[in-house]
C-alpha cells in the first residue's frame, strides 16, 4: 500500500508543473489588460500605464514571468490580488468552505438517491422505473445548469416559498467564521435557528449542482450492478440460498462501486465547473463566484493562483479516490 | 467641466417593494439592497468601481463638498463654506465643527474630524513620500486620472478647521473633483492609531468614516453589514441597519424582490421591466443615467474626412430601432455627447432625422449597400448594446464583433481594448469606433485632448437608461 501511495504522489510533481504552465498561458492569453480594468473612465497617461505594467512585472517577457511565478510558488506565495491587494491564498481560504460546503452536499445528495435509484433501476430491469429513472437522468444529465437553478428559485422560492432565494444564511444571522463551513459554525454556536436557516439556503444549490452527479451516479451504478448482477459468484451466492438483500447490499454492491467511485472522483471536476454557474445564481460567495469576477476583472495572480488551487484540489480528490480505489480492490493496490 | 460619476446606481434604474414604505420600517428590520457585485476594497480612493464607491464612499464616508442628490449641483458637506482666489489659484476650505468620526472595536476617536483629517487624505495621495501612499498597494488611480499630480501644488493647515489648496493653474471643474469618491476623508487619528497597534492595513480593511453608517462587518462576495452612525453630522439616519446582499445576477436579484429577500436592487435586467411596473408591490424607479453611447469618427481618415459621409452616416442609423430592440425602449435618442442632466447641455443642437433616402443624396453617392445594410439593418444587430454593469454588458463593440469581417475588409469591426488606444498610433486604420461614456467624467478641456479622442467627433448618439 505504500509503495502504492509513493507511487501516486511521484506522479503528482509533473501533473502540478503542468497545470501551473497551463493556468500562466490561458490567463495571459486571455484578451484584454488588467490595467485597462484598475483605470477610470478617464484613462491614465501611457507614462503611468507603463510604470504600472513594470510594478505588476507585465512588461518582461512571459517566460520570464512564468519563471519568477515559479518562484514565488516554491516559497508559498500564490501572488497579490491586483484588485484587492490581499494575498490570493487568504482570499481563497476565505471563499474556499462555502465551496466545500456547496460540494459536499450536491455529492451526498447525489450518491444518497443516486446509488439507491441505480441499483432499484437494475433490478428492474425493462421495468416501468428503469425507465423511468433513465430518461429522467438523462434530462438531469442534460440540464443547463443556470436555467434549472432559476427553475427551481421561482418555483420553490418565488411561488411556494419554501426556500430563500440565495445567499447562504439569513441577513439577520451574523454567524462568525471559524470553520467557514456554515454548518459547522452555527452547530458550534450553538444556535439552531441560523443552524436551520443554513441548511434551507443549502438546500436548493446543492440539488441544482448535484443534478448532474446524481444522474450520472445513477446511471453508472445501474450499469456496473446490471453487470455484476450477472456474474458467476452471484448466482452461486444466490444458490447457496442468501437473502436477495445480502446479495444484493454486499456481495454484488462492492464490487459494482468500483466504476462509481471513479465516478464520483470525476464528478469532483464537474462540481467545481458547475459551482461557477450554481454560486452565480444562488450569489453563493465560493470559488467559482471569485474566479469569475477575477476574469471580469483581469485579475491575472487570482486567476493564476485560484485555478492552480482548484486542479490542486481535484488532483488530491482524485489521488484520494485512487486510495479508495485501493481498498476496494485488492488487485489494484497489488498490480502497483 | 469635469462632471462626475452621479450616484449612477440611484439615479439609474431601480426597483422596490411597497413593503418598507406601506408601513414604516421598525427599527429593528434592517434594509436589504441587493448590490450588484462585490466592493474591490472599503478605502474609495484605492479603487475605481461604482460598486466600490456604492459600499464605501457613499455611506461610510463625506468629502468637503459633496453632490446634491439626483444633480451635478454641489453643497457644503464637510466643508461649511469656501474662498476661491481671484486668480482661481487658492482654494480655502472653513471645515465644519463638531463632526464625529465612527468609533469601532479597535477605535475611539478622541476629537472630531479637523484640517489633520484632510491634510491625511489628500497627502497620502500626492506625497510619495508620505508614511501611507504605499499602504495597500498604494495606487491611486482617480486621483491621478484628475491629474491632481500636477495640478496640486500645496497642501496647507492654516488652523484646525481652515485647509488650503494651492494650485499650478487654474482649474474649474477643481471643486466637483473635491467631491468625488477618491476625495472622501479618512481619519488621521485612526491611521496614527493603526500604525501604533501595528496593523496598519486595517485602515483600509476596516473603515472609519464620517459617513451616515458604519461597517460592521464584510462577508467576502456574501454581505456587507452597516448600523447607523448615531453622530452623524446631518442627524442619525432613519434605517438603523443596513444590509448590502450581493446579488450579481439580474433575474435572481428581481426573484429576491418578490420574495420579499430584498427591498431595493439597481440595475434590473431591461426585460424584466414591464413585468415590475405591472407589479403593485413593486415600484420601478427610473432616472436619466449620466451615459451616452456613440460612434465616433476618425476624421482624419477616408471617407469620414469628408463631412457629407459623416452626415450620411447620421441619418442612415434608425436610433430609434436600436433603442427599442437593445435597450428595450429603456433609453432615449441623444444628440449631444453629453446628456441634458448637465448643466452645459445644449438644447439648441438640432438632431439628425432618420431618413435613408437623405442619407443616399447627402453622401454625395459615397454610401455603399454594404454600409447601408450593416446601419441600416435588423436593429438587433446594431452595433450598441447595454446592459446590466456587472454582466460587462457595456462591453464596447460584443456585439459588434458578433457580427464579423466584412468580406474586402473594407468595413472591419473589431474590438480594441481601451488600453491599446493609448498605443494606438496615428496611421491606424481605425475610422469608425463605436464607444460609450458611462457615468463617468467627460473633460471638454482642449489642452487635455489627446491625439486620439481629438480625431473623433461623437455622432448617432444614444442615451440609455432614460424613458
Amino acid at each position: 500500500m505504500l509503495s502504492f501511495l509513493l507511487n501516486r504522489l511521484a506522479l503528482l510533481l509533473p501533473t502540478l508543473i503542468g497545470i501551473t504552465f497551463f493556468t500562466f498561458i490561458l490567463v495571459h492569453l486571455m484578451p484584454g489588460d488588467p490595467i485597462e480594468m484598475l483605470m477610470p473612465e478617464r484613462g491614465i497617461d501611457p507614462e503611468r500605464h507603463a510604470q504600472l505594467r513594470a510594478e505588476l512585472g507585465l512588461d518582461q517577457p512571459l517566460l520570464v514571468q512564468y519563471v519568477r511565478y515559479l518562484k514565488q510558488l516554491a516559497h508559498g506565495d500564490f501572488g497579490r490580488s491586483i484588485v484587492t491587494k490581499k494575498p490570493v491564498l487568504e482570499e481563497f481560504a476565505t471563499v474556499f468552505p462555502a465551496t466545500v460546503e456547496l460540494s459536499v452536499a450536491a455529492v451526498s445528495f447525489a450518491i444518497l438517491l443516486g446509488l439507491p435509484i441505480g441499483v432499484f433501476a437494475a433490478l428492474n430491469r425493462g421495468g416501468l422505473f428503469d425507465y423511468a429513472a433513465m430518461s429522467v437522468s438523462l434530462t438531469g444529465y442534460s440540464m443547463p445548469i443556470f436555467w434549472w437553478g432559476l427553475l427551481l428559485i421561482l418555483l420553490f422560492s418565488v411561488q411556494l416559498g419554501w426556500t430563500p432565494v440565495s445567499g447562504r444564511i439569513g441577513i439577520f444571522y451574523d454567524v462568525p467564521p471559524i470553520t467557514g463551513l456554515l454548518l459547522i459554525d452555527t452547530a458550534l454556536e450553538g444556535d439552531v435557528a441560523a443552524f436551520t436557516s443554513a441548511v434551507h439556503h443549502l438546500v436548493l444549490p446543492a440539488v441544482v449542482l448535484g443534478t448532474i452527479p446524481l444522474a450520472t451516479i445513477a446511471r453508472m451504478t445501474r450499469s456496473a450492478m446490471l453487470e455484476v448482477l450477472n456474474t458467476e459468484y452471484i448466482r452461486t451466492a444466490r444458490a447457496k440460498g442468501l437473502s436477495p438483500v445480502r446479495v444484493v447490499g454486499v456481495h454484488a454492491l462492492r464490487n459494482a462501486l468500483i466504476p462509481v467511485v471513479t465516478v464520483v472522483g470525476l464528478a469532483v471536476g464537474v462540481l467545481l465547473a458547475g459551482a461557477i454557474l450554481t454560486e452565480t445564481v444562488f450569489s453563493w460567495p465560493g470559488v467559482g463566484k471569485w474566479l469569475v469576477d477575477a476574469v471580469n476583472r483581469r485579475d491575472f495572480p487570482v486567476l493564476r493562483g485560484g485555478i492552480l488551487l482548484v486542479a490542486v484540489t481535484v488532483v488530491a480528490v482524485n489521488l484520494l479516490v485512487d486510495l479508495v480505489y485501493g481498498l476496494l480492490d485488492p488487485r489494484i493496490r497489488k498490480a502497483t | 467641466m469635469t462632471y462626475r460619476r452621479l450616484g449612477i446606481r440611484w439615479a439609474l434604474l431601480m426597483a422596490l417593494t411597497w413593503a418598507p414604505f406601506a408601513a414604516p420600517i421598525a427599527h429593528a428590520e434592517p434594509f436589504v439592497y441587493c448590490s450588484e457585485a462585490s466592493p474591490e476594497g472599503f478605502n474609495p480612493a484605492l479603487f475605481i468601481a461604482n460598486t466600490t464607491f456604492d459600499a464605501s464612499s457613499r455611506n461610510v464616508f463625506n468629502r468637503l463638498v459633496e453632490f446634491e442628490r439626483g444633480s451635478t449641483r454641489l453643497r457644503p458637506a464637510l466643508a461649511e463654506s469656501w474662498t476661491i482666489s481671484p486668480d482661481g489659484l487658492v482654494y480655502t476650505f472653513t471645515l465644519r465643527r463638531n463632526v464625529a468620526f465612527h468609533t469601532s472595536k479597535s477605535f475611539t476617536p478622541s476629537r472630531p474630524m479637523n484640517a489633520d483629517d484632510v491634510l491625511y487624505t489628500f497627502l497620502r495621495q500626492w506625497d510619495p513620500n508620505h508614511r501611507d501612499h504605499k499602504l495597500s498597494g498604494g495606487s491611486y488611480e482617480y486621483f491621478n486620472s484628475m491629474d491632481m499630480p500636477k495640478l496640486i501644488k500645496a497642501i496647507e493647515k492654516i488652523d484646525d478647521h481652515t485647509v488650503r489648496f494651492v494650485l499650478t493653474q487654474p482649474e474649474a471643474p477643481f471643486l466637483a473633483n473635491l467631491a468625488m469618491d477618491f476625495a472622501s476623508i479618512q481619519s488621521a487619528e485612526y491611521a496614527d492609531a493603526m500604525h501604533a497597534a501595528g496593523t496598519p492595513e486595517k485602515i483600509d480593511l476596516e473603515p472609519i468614516g464620517t459617513g451616515p453608517f458604519q461597517l460592521v462587518r464584510y462577508q467576502k462576495d456574501s454581505i456587507i453589514r452597516y448600523q447607523a452612525h448615531p453622530g452623524y453630522w446631518e442627524g442619525k439616519a432613519p434605517i438603523d441597519q443596513l444590509i448590502f446582499s450581493i446579488t450579481p445576477d439580474g433575474s435572481v436579484a428581481y426573484a429576491k424582490l418578490k420574495a420579499g429577500e430584498c427591498h431595493l436592487i439597481p440595475y434590473p435586467n431591461e426585460a424584466d421591466l414591464d413585468a415590475m411596473r405591472r407589479d403593485p408591490a413593486l415600484r420601478v424607479m427610473s432616472q436619466e443615467g449620466l451615459n451616452v453611447g456613440y460612434l465616433a469618427f476618425n476624421t482624419e481618415k477616408k471617407p469620414f474626412d469628408d463631412m457629407r459621409v459623416r452626415r450620411a452616416l447620421n441619418m442612415a442609423i434608425d436610433r430609434d430601432a436600436i433603442i427599442e430592440a437593445v435597450y428595450l425602449g429603456n433609453a432615449r435618442r441623444a444628440k449631444n455627447p453629453i446628456p441634458p442632466t448637465m448643466w452645459s447641455y445644449n438644447d439648441a443642437v438640432e438632431d439628425y432625422p432618420y431618413d435613408p433616402e437623405a442619407a443616399k443624396a447627402a453622401g454625395g453617392g459615397w454610401l455603399p449597400e454594404r454600409v447601408r445594410d450593416r446601419f441600416m439593418g435588423p436593429a438587433g444587430q446594431a452595433p450598441l448594446q447595454s446592459g446590466r454593469p456587472a454582466d460587462g454588458g457595456n462591453d464596447p463593440g460584443r456585439l459588434a464583433e458578433d457580427r464579423g469581417e466584412d468580406q474586402d475588409h473594407f468595413l472591419r469591426i473589431r474590438r480594441i481594448p481601451e488600453a491599446d488606444e493609448e498605443r494606438r498610433t496615428p496611421d491606424d486604420a481605425v475610422r469608425l469606433d463605436r464607444r460609450q461614456w458611462r457615468s463617468g467624467q467627460l473633460s471638454l478641456r482642449p489642452a487635455e485632448l489627446r491625439g486620439g479622442e481629438r480625431r473623433r467627433q461623437p455622432c448617432a448618439l444614444v442615451q440609455p437608461g432614460v424613458r
